[in-house]
């Protein structure tokens, strides 16, 4: 408990000191062909999870400030990312975490896929180029599953 | 109208704004993944509701501190970032506060919170000085290219404006070193205060980063407290 208190009573404040590879969350929905375990990762239809809007208006920019549900999840789910590959230890219980946000927000958004998959990928600035580096690949689920109430 | 520079007022408007940013806070919460996490924050806008009308102040604190360590424990560290770290740290002093059995301690308590806001600005903005990649403008220029903060793809097109971001970068800098030395007299303390909450606004609207905006008006009250303690009274 004080290993995660200490930190908010004696804060670093050191916030963006530098800005380190970035990490995305992407998913793919698979079939029954797809799921096999042999299938190349490269076939799969990956998309990203919670990507930002092309654009939003100054309006709905200002409104986010009283309610930003969505972001916020977003944010936190990137942070299980981080900690996955930074902390290994903790990798089992923050890879549950960020497939329980991917299962609901798929239920909610009434997927019917019978299986899932997630993998972290990390932009960083090489030189004057970004590349893209894939650090994890998550095992293939059944997104049928239920661990909405479930806290792990 | 409240006088922030008279203690128990200045007290009292901290815990009001911390009260108003736990229950947006916890609206963002309701409809979340886990029953638990449901249930714990509208059990945490409850409270909060309790604390801004001020109704048994001390007890709802020390249960709201109760229900930031089961948060911290559910998710495994801060849920987001900072702005969690601003909750517990005022919450922990505003808690304290309560139970502490003379004015001078709480004075102290509440002094430690000030200047927990004014290094969190200075030691922000000494370690961006110290990095050459935010001193060329290179890091913000990255935060824009591939960071996951910005909140629509138009924005990322900021990042090939290499000389808006120099001076975005340097306005910042500066911002976060010279912070302490607006302490030297009311006006300009108001006046960064002013500046600081532009900035947290820009950083809600560029980044979606809304919480550190409310969060951080509540240690402002503190901070302003305490500059007329210092300079004032002597």
């Amino acid at each position: 408990m004080f290993k995660l208190l200490l930190p908010a009573i004696f804060p670093s404040w050191r916030f963006f000191e530098s800005v380190g590879p970035a990490p995305r969350v992407e998913y793919a929905l698979l079939d029954e062909n797809m799921a096999d375990e042999q299938s190349a990762a490269q076939d799969k239809p990956w998309q990203e999870f919670y990507p930002a809007p092309e654009r939003l208006s100054f309006c709905t920019m200002l409104r986010r400030l009283f309610y930003n549900q969505h972001w916020n999840e977003r944010l936190f789910v990137l942070s299980c990312a981080e900690r996955m590959i930074h902390d290994p230890k903790d990798a089992p219980r923050n890879g549950r975490e960020i497939m329980r946000y991917l299962k609901s927000f798929l239920h909610q958004n009434a997927q019917t896929a019978p299986y899932i998959q997630f993998r972290l990928s990390f932009v960083s600035r090489e030189e004057t180029r970004l590349e893209t580096h894939i650090l994890y690949t998550s095992p293939i689920e059944a997104l049928k599953e239920n661990t909405a109430d479930h806290d792990g | 109208m409240v006088d922030v520079t008279h203690f128990e007022s200045a007290w009292r408007l901290s815990e009001m704004i911390l009260a108003c940013a736990f229950m947006q806070q916890s609206v963002e919460h309701l409809t979340a993944v886990h029953k638990a996490e449901r249930l714990a924050f509208a059990l945490r806008f409850i409270l909060s509701a309790m604390l801004l009308v001020g109704l048994f102040a001390p007890y709802v604190c020390l249960a709201l501190f109760m229900l930031g360590i089961w948060a911290l424990r559910r998710f495994n560290g801060p849920y987001n970032g900072g702005s969690d770290r601003m909750n517990m740290l005022i919450l922990s002093c505003l808690c304290v506060m309560h139970f502490l059995p003379s004015l001078r301690m709480q004075e102290y308590v509440f002094g430690y919170l000030a200047l927990q806001l004014v290094l969190s600005y200075f030691m922000a903005g000494k370690v961006k000085v110290m990095n050459p990649e935010w001193r060329s403008g290179r890091a913000l220029q990255n935060v824009f290219a591939f960071s996951a903060y910005p909140v629509s793809t138009q924005l990322r097109a900021l990042a090939g404006r290499p000389r808006i971001l120099w001076v975005m970068s340097w306005a910042v800098i500066c911002f976060e070193l010279f912070f302490p030395l607006a302490i030297l007299s009311q006006t300009t303390l108001i006046a960064a205060l002013c500046l600081a909450a532009l900035f947290h606004l820009a950083n809600a609207v560029l980044f979606g980063l809304n919480r550190f905006f409310w969060i951080w008006l509540a240690a402002f009250p503190a901070l302003i407290w305490l500059q007329e303690r210092v300079f004032m009274l002597g």
